[in-house]
């Protein structure tokens, strides 16, 4: 009865507009209180992002990322976009979903794709007439497909955690990864036939100058895969070479941002956005540290399994537990709580390992655009300056798209089987 | 009210602005130089550990500096059908709620700091751990003053409505 | 809660452990196991002991150091040639330091060490100027680690444990050192070639449990509770061990090729691990204990010379 009633004035709170991290706060606080748990396990909580290496990374790509959105940077990449795909149809869709995806994987939290490209790629869809509804949805939503390529840090917290090889998985992602790009792409295309986008005649000359113009900005996305696979950093050492790079170009070679008049309110802003994540990240934690001590997953799996009889009925049933944990927590939190129960279970009723860890990623990577807790509809609600209710209904489509997806990924083992089948020596048929 | 409220909040918001300017330079730089020298093995062993101490730091000044700007990350559907005096009343009525979670925090945060202090918990060499992690209850503080402003602001404005104006963000 | 994950033979014992306890004293004394690192790394769970949020957790020589810093000595480099030197040396200091945990407000259920661990690496090692020319990880933070290299007069690339495979793919590090188990249990035998024969330093494990906690049980139920840890993680150690065995007898078939080291070497890196030792006086243990376990140990083989 108490309990009904708490949440009821904690949901009209937040209906009311109190921060998601109050709310989500006060429910952690509350549950450890009853618990008769030290209500500083909150802050133990918040404080392990403090050992995570990559939350440096979030600081420095936001600030990147907000410096190109400052600069004219947008303009000179709308420049060449038209001058390299304006003849393609639909063209700056595909160019979207596909830097997306790629950018996602190297920074692993698509939440930093959506301040560093959504923010640039944004006023170039309106401006080559993309419906605002589409642009936004596809800007909040392609992230999700991040994390099934290759070196996302999903798969590989997915393979430390399950015992899988991550160059199995990496490998597993590909193909899943493509077919998403591939619907939505097709859904993109359909969706503005109608929309009257103007196609430009490719013309070399023009494909030089508008190269030209964006030659220090052309090169960063090589600068980090070359400085990833060759070994000369990590993805937080990408996130600092793209800062200080990005600085460099902007302030001091285009003189886009006036290093004092510009600069500090670019880092100001920046900061404030970092600052209301990582206040939604903590409590996140502290929330999902009280559910993993409650032990809440293994009574929804314990239910789960008395009524579960096969193979597919299980796939059904798995694919709807990850979404609804795919929606209240984040990814990583999601993958530490979750994988260690599903395993054995999933092994009783012969899935390969590796095939499961692709079905995790793709369902929690659909858990960052849905409600209530989907990260990248409030980052994107941030970025974009829109209320949360309306990118909401923008995103409907690609989930349901991206769902569609889900389906063919999990009832068709082979696609993620294929290349580790080809390639991998470490993957063994018969497990 | 206003006399006395909005010169402390521009001295707050300017000592946040100075420190966020002074900790996004340090921390670019600093991120770079490590990888600079760690080209030669040369890096500071614990550079990539104060950094990410860094980022809370920064982290929670900005969340403070977005209570200021009314930035924080929410879903709020009810507020938006609110007009003139109820709107004020309901929105003080929130603040008031969320700076009791934010006192509940920092009480929490402050007893994980002191016992931090207290176990003798190093960040690296001999530099205690809650020199660092102080930031969190000065976070939640910030962030439960900046709430009191705006509180103060609501009360003040039922009692004198403004016209209302069109909002930008959710 | 432990970071030893579910499967493991770690978990499997804490498991029937669970169970005989549970039996033992009729359900009154009973574990919720947490496995996987889910509970955080090991400061995070000593941190959840203090506030009694976590009751008994398996902790390696960073989580014990981060309560007692003087255990680190059991982990000390080139301090042990042989288990049963590591075996011979805790059980002189297990009183000791069960009281000393206690002291700090932990009960010790029983010693669980992981075993030695060796130096994997994309290049094959023999030499103290391999090993300079190599990139070598450390486990950031830890400061055992950070004065042996500094002895060696080598330059390790600090990270966090979640790092590293990631680091090996990319070669920002080429050689990592671990027991093992976890070396395969970890993935990074996929990424390295070579395996030095030179074990560098026992790494020590233990399983606490909140002193708090345990003074609410009854003094029956305390002993048995003891009595039954110490019988299990004894066992325990013993099946680490042979699982390390296993681990290097499948790393060796997958084609990961054994280094000698030349004695003159092992001279080298004996006398830095000598001078890593003193260096730690004063910041993790006292010179006296150091002396004494250095007394110990030479007993120990003066003793087993004279056989
Ligand atoms: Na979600
Ligand atoms: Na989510």
């Amino acid at each position: 009865m108490e309990t009904i009633l708490i949440a009821l004035v904690l949901i009209v709170l937040a209906l009311y507009g109190k921060p998601l991290f109050a709310v989500i706060s006060a429910i952690a606080l509350l549950a450890f209180h009853a618990d008769g748990t030290d209500l500083s396990a909150v802050i133990i909580e918040l404080y392990r992002m403090a050992q995570q290496p990559v939350l440096l990374a979030i600081p420095l790509f936001t600030f990147a990322g907000y410096m190109l959105a400052e600069s004219k940077a947008p303009q000179r990449l709308i420049n060449l976009f038209r001058a390299f795909f304006g003849w393609v149809p639909g063209g700056l869709a595909v160019v979207t979903l596909v830097s997306y995806a790629i950018f996602t994987a190297f920074t692993g939290a698509s939440g930093v794709t959506i301040i560093a490209l959504g923010g640039l790629l944004f006023p170039i869809l309106i401006k080559e007439r993309y419906p605002e509804n589409y642009s936004l949805g596809v800007l909040t939503s392609a992230g999700d497909i991040g994390v099934m390529f290759p070196p996302s840090l999903p798969i590989i917290v997915y393979g430390l955690i399950s015992g899988v090889s991550i160059d199995d998985l990496f490998l597993a992602g590909i193909l899943p990864g493509i077919l998403m790009i591939a619907m939505l792409s097709g859904y993109s295309v359909w969706t503005v036939r109608h929309q009257n986008i103007p196609r430009i005649p490719f013309r070399l000359d023009a494909a030089i100058t508008a190269l030209r113009e964006a030659a220090f900005e052309v090169p960063l996305p090589f600068v980090i895969l070359i400085g990833i696979y060759g070994g000369f950093f990590t993805v937080t050492d990408a996130a600092a070479v793209t800062a200080f790079y990005v600085l460099v170009v902007e302030v001091f070679i285009y003189r886009d941002i006036h290093p004092i008049k510009q600069l500090p309110g670019v880092m100001r802003e920046s900061m404030v956005l970092v600052g209301g994540i990582l206040v939604i990240l903590g409590a996140a934690l502290g929330m999902a540290s009280y559910m993993i001590d409650a032990e809440i997953p293994n009574a929804i799996l314990g239910f789960m399994k008395q009524y579960i009889t096969s193979k597919w009925v299980f796939l059904i049933m798995l694919n709807l537990f990850l979404l609804v944990v795919g929606a209240l927590m984040d990814i990583f939190s999601a993958i530490l709580v979750v994988v260690p129960l599903i395993i054995p279970i999933a092994s009783d009723f012969g899935v390969d390992p590796v095939h499961l860890g692709i079905i995790f990623l793709a369902n929690l990577g659909i858990g960052y655009t849905t409600p209530p807790v989907g990260i990248n509809l409030f980052i994107a609600s941030f970025r974009f300056k829109q209320p949360v209710t309306r990118l909401y209904a923008v995103c409907i489509p690609f989930v349901l798209i991206l769902l569609l997806a889900l389906l063919v990924i999990t009832y068709w083992p082979d696609l993620s089987l294929f290349l580790v089948r080809m390639f991998s020596t470490t993957y063994n048929a018969g497990g | 009210m206003n006399k006395i409220l909005d010169p402390l909040d521009r001295a707050l918001a300017a000592v946040e602005n100075g420190l966020i300017v002074a900790i996004v330079t340090l921390m670019v730089g600093f991120a770079f130089i490590q990888i600079v020298l760690r080209l030669w093995q040369a890096q500071f062993l614990w550079g990539d550990i104060v950094l990410r101490h860094l980022v809370l730091w920064v982290g929670f000044i900005g969340a403070s500096l977005a209570t200021r700007d009314d930035k924080h990350i929410g879903i709020n559907i009810l507020q938006r059908l609110m007009k003139g005096r109820w709107k004020h009343l309901t929105r003080a009525l929130v603040h008031i709620a969320t700076i009791v979670v934010c006192l509940v925090l920092v009480s929490a945060s402050y007893d994980f700091v002191m016992s931090e202090k207290e176990f003798g918990t190093v960040l690296f060499d001999e530099v205690p751990a809650w020199m660092f992690q102080i930031i969190i209850p000065i976070g939640f503080g910030l962030i439960a003053l900046r709430l009191l402003i705006n509180t103060l602001r609501e009360i003040a404005a039922i009692f004198n409505p403004l016209p209302d104006v069109e909002e930008e963000v959710a | 809660a432990t970071l030893a994950p579910e499967g493991s033979t770690y978990l499997k014992v804490m498991r029937q452990l669970d169970e005989e306890i549970r039996a033992a004293t009729d359900g009154r004394v009973k574990f919720k196991i947490y496995p996987g690192g889910v509970q955080g790394d090991e400061k995070d769970v000593v941190r959840k002991m203090r506030i009694n949020q976590i009751h008994s957790a398996g902790f390696t020589g960073v989580g014990l150091g981060e309560i007692l810093p003087e255990e680190r000595i059991l982990e000390l480099p080139m301090l042990f040639n042989s288990y049963e030197e590591v075996d011979f040396v805790t059980s002189q200091l297990y009183d000791e330091f069960a009281a000393k945990f206690e002291e700090k407000g932990f009960v010790i259920l029983g010693w669980a060490d992981v075993g030695f661990a060796y130096v994997y690496s994309k290049n094959p090692i023999r030499t103290i100027e391999d090993l300079r020319k190599s990139k070598i990880w450390m486990w950031e933070g830890d400061p055992v680690a950070e004065a042996t290299f500094k002895a060696l007069n080598v330059a390790a690339t600090p990270l966090a444990l979640t790092d590293v495979l990631t680091s090996l793919q990319t070669n920002l590090v080429e050689a990592v050192y671990s027991p093992a188990l976890p070396t395969v249990t970890l993935q990074w035998h996929t990424k390295v070639d070579y395996m030095m024969n030179l074990p560098l330093a026992n790494v020590s494990g233990a399983v606490l449990i909140s002193k708090k906690r345990f003074e609410e049980l009854s003094a029956e139920d305390q002993q048995t509770l003891r009595d039954l840890g110490r019988q299990r993680m004894k066992e325990l150690v013993l099946k680490a061990r042979e699982d390390n065995d296993k681990s290097v007898d499948l790393m060796l078939k997958n084609g990961i090729k054994m280094v000698e080291i030349d004695p003159a070497a092992v001279e080298i890196f004996k006398t830095a691990a000598r001078q890593a030792h003193s260096d730690l006086v004063g910041k993790l243990y006292d010179r006296a204990l150091l002396d004494r376990v250095y007394g110990t140990l030479k007993t120990f083989r003066e003793k087993k010379a004279a056989k």
